[in-house]
């Protein structure tokens, strides 16, 4: 529904570039008086199409990067971390969100690992990504690749995270054998998809061609080029770090 | 046409006999159960406990200091509740905490292990993977009289309900791939 709403503006944003073009170029060949009549009718350029505002679907997918360590030890339920737009939203070519948006992600849960072999318990959900002053909400977070940390076992539809037990304990000898703790290093990737439908003003249109041509394809190290949403760009050195 | 009919008529007939006793009290393997989709401004979790150790020990869920529903071991039920953060805790000799954020639509899934206790087990309730309950051997639904009185816990009557038509859309896909 929405992808037809963007097809349809893309197709009065081009409708609107063909009708201006002509007309510039027949003011050129005619006379002055005539140039003077024909004018106001011919010259406007459809700046409302250009400018008119997107609506981003309801569940549309993004990659993004914790920009905080985190972990089962080391968080606290109802902590707040740094995440980052790792890919622009790009639709129909139009780059409507660029890469480097920060927002803010939320540990749901923490529990360090215990005696008797209990292990560590992480559930994370990615919160919002700010976005031309406003919040763009986001659900269902999933960590990619292997970036679950050292100890790993399994993501749900937030991330939630039980990390690998030690085997079950015999006895009181139990009591002193720990499961494993959750470590998720700055620099984790992870999918969210959109809470709900976001309308924005794509940037402009020359943006727009720049960021379509490889939205998907942009190296990591090119992220901080593609920033323009978001400030300090020391989240950057800190995931670099984080990954290594 | 006529032979996806077919198909669909004799997938679904095979699905009601199948399907019937999963939906009744027996136990049946975790691969065999029908979780029903989530409505639309609903979630759900799916609450399931392994066998093992502590078997003769309950494991009663609660939200807000209200039984959601007793969990027996090998036994499993499903919570449909509203989108958000929720806290969910067990308690014997020692309480536990586990808060899972629910989405609209996605059926997330947790677990309650019984850990060893000085005098008695301690329930644990921990998150999990679909694959930790579809790998169960035999597994089954909590009895009615072991739920509520907090909502949320699909009974057995609704969950056969609910199941219904996500068994018949799964079979419909099915055979639409054999049709061709």
């Amino acid at each position: 529904m929405n992808m037809r709403v963007v097809g349809l503006r893309a197709v009065v944003m081009a409708a609107g570039v063909c009708l201006a073009t002509p007309s510039f170029a027949q003011t050129s060949d005619e006379d002055a008086a005539a140039e003077a009549v024909e004018t106001p009718t011919a010259i406007p350029i459809d700046t409302s199409a250009v400018t008119d505002p997107v609506t981003i679907a309801k569940l549309t997918p993004v990659v993004i990067e914790i920009l905080d360590p985190l972990g089962s030890k080391l968080s606290n339920s109802l902590d707040t971390y740094r995440i980052r737009l790792v890919e622009p939203i790009v639709i129909e070519g139009m780059e409507l969100v660029p890469a480097g948006a920060e927002g803010m992600g939320e540990v749901v849960h923490a529990k360090k690992a215990g005696g008797m072999g209990a292990a560590g318990e992480l559930v994370l959900a990615a919160r919002y990504l700010t976005v031309d002053g406003r919040q763009l909400r986001l659900r269902s977070m999933e960590l990619l690749e292997d970036a679950e940390g050292k100890d790993r076992m399994g993501t749900v539809h937030t991330l939630n995270i039980a990390s690998a037990a030690a085997p079950i304990p015999i006895g009181l000898l139990g009591y002193f054998i720990g499961g494993g703790n959750i470590e998720i290093p700055a620099g984790a990737r992870a999918s969210a998809k959109l809470a709900a439908p976001f309308a924005i003003t794509p940037v402009s249109s020359t943006a727009a061609k720049a960021g379509g041509e490889e939205p998907a394809s942009r190296p990591q190290g090119d992220m901080a080029e593609t920033t323009t949403l978001t400030g300090p760009e020391g989240g950057t050195d800190e995931t670099e770090e984080g990954l290594q | 046409m006529k032979i996806r009919n077919v198909l669909v008529a004799s997938l679904l007939v095979a699905t009601a006999a199948a399907a019937t006793p999963a939906m009744a009290d027996d136990k049946v393997a975790g691969s065999e159960v029908v979780i029903p989709d989530a409505p639309e401004g609903t979630g759900q979790i799916v609450f399931f406990r392994p066998g093992g150790a502590g078997f003769a020990m309950g494991c009663s869920v609660n939200e807000n200091g209200e039984k959601i529903s007793s969990l027996g071991s090998g036994r499993y039920f499903v919570l449909r509740t509203t989108p958000g953060r929720h806290e969910f805790s067990v308690k014997s000799e020692a309480k536990d905490v586990l808060a899972l954020e629910v989405e609209e639509g996605e059926t997330q899934f947790a677990k309650c292990k019984i850990k060893m206790g000085i005098l008695m087990g301690r329930p644990d309730l921990a998150p999990a993977k679909e694959d930790e309950f579809r790998k169960m051997n035999k597994v089954q639904l909590v009895d009615a009289d072991d739920m509520g009185p907090a909502p949320g816990a699909l009974r057995p009557e609704e969950m056969m309900a609910a199941a219904v038509p996500a068994a018949e859309a799964e079979m419909e896909v099915e055979a639409d791939a054999a049709a061709e």
